[in-house]
């Protein structure tokens, strides 16, 4: 596969933290569509994650410390545009995400119909989520209807597509889990057309332990009160 | 001139010294230096007249001069807080940006090794 592949592309961005034991089967997954061009962002890991990714053929960026997920995301965005993407995905590294939803997601971008397609876990399918973090997401989901009057059921799944348009507009602030919330923000300031799109997100022990709780809910709230005051 | 005294005075001067030094090597403004010197004047009045915080107390119908100074303390530092956090948060978007500069030019493309179902070592 050329690197430089200069040809309308579509880019798919893999944050991964601490993700050696399951960011190659990722991998694995997305080549297997041989569509997109893969860009992995190692947000600091202290485990060999840079090193299984670097036995692919996709880009792998290393953050010196571990930043957040958000800064590794916009990390992602700037390279995939500044190689000339077209589209870009943004796609977890620990499995929860299927590869057969990104030709969903890029479909309405690609007709011209949309800027911006987010995935929803309530309209597509769920495998294994515990009913707390279900609770804990449509509580998130009422707040962000409630903040930036989008009317979505899914306020924080992290598999999205951007064109390039609208991944030029949005520029993430928040480093570590606000992101979700301020993408969806910029998306109603800059009046970015979007849609969601059904998708399937896969619950494990290993997922349920990095994801988000109600005190990092709470966490995620300050950040975007103190994101708004700073310089 | 009691204990507490004794200490704080030394200690308020210190810290006034500190705050000139910054302005004049253009560390802080003007107006965020005249602000402390304000507070460190006040602070060095009361501790040697805590009468006066007993005045300013009864006056505003609270009572004891040191109910003021807590009620004061109270109020000054949530924003003092805030400030505080909002400064780090922006120290360490300064860093983040730093670490994105240098992960996006060391950006490195791989090989081919694991592609094809070789689980060797990727896990």
């Amino acid at each position: 596969m050329d690197p430089m592949k200069s040809e309308r592309a579509a880019w798919v961005i893999v944050p991964a933290f601490n993700e050696a034991a399951r960011v190659g089967d990722c991998l694995r997954n997305l080549l297997r569509e041989n569509r997109y061009q893969i860009v992995v962002i190692d947000d600091g890991s202290s485990d060999e994650t840079a090193d299984v990714v670097q036995r692919f053929p996709v880009w792998c960026l290393t953050h010196p410390i571990n930043c957040g997920q958000g800064a590794a995301i916009r990390t992602g965005i700037d390279f995939a545009l500044a190689k000339g993407a077209e589209f870009i995905v943004t796609f977890d590294a620990d499995g929860q995400h299927d590869t057969d939803d990104i030709e969903q997601l890029l479909e309405p971008l690609k007709e011209g119909q949309q800027d911006v397609a987010l995935g929803t876990r309530f309209l597509g399918r769920t495998i294994g989520m515990p009913a707390s973090r279900q609770w804990l997401l449509r509580v998130a989901t009422v707040f962000t209807r409630l903040t930036t009057g989008l009317k979505l059921t899914d306020s924080h799944n992290g598999l999205r597509a951007f064109s390039r348009h609208a991944a030029s507009r949005i520029t993430i602030r928040q480093p570590r889990m606000a992101h979700a919330s301020e993408i969806l923000h910029q998306v109603k300031r800059h009046r970015l057309r979007y849609v969601e799109v059904p998708v399937t997100i896969r619950y494990t022990k290993e997922t349920l332990k990095k994801g988000q709780s109600a005190l990092d809910a709470a966490r995620i709230g300050s950040e975007l009160i103190l994101g708004r005051f700073a310089k | 001139m009691n204990l507490f005294q004794l200490v704080v005075l030394p200690t308020i001067l210190v810290i006034a010294s500190l705050d000139l030094r910054s302005l004049i090597l253009g560390r802080i403004s003007q107006a965020t230096w005249l602000a402390r010197l304000i507070c460190w004047v006040v602070a060095t009045v009361l501790v040697f007249n805590p009468a006066i915080a007993t005045r300013i107390s009864s006056s505003l119908g609270i009572g004891r001069g040191a109910d003021f100074v807590i009620y004061v303390f109270m109020l000054v530092s949530p924003i003092v807080w805030f400030r505080t956090q909002t400064q780090l948060h922006s120290i360490r978007s300064q860093v983040v940006d730093l670490a994105r500069v240098e992960a996006i030019r060391g950006a490195k493309f791989g090989t081919e090794a694991s592609v094809h179902g070789d689980r060797n070592g990727d896990t």
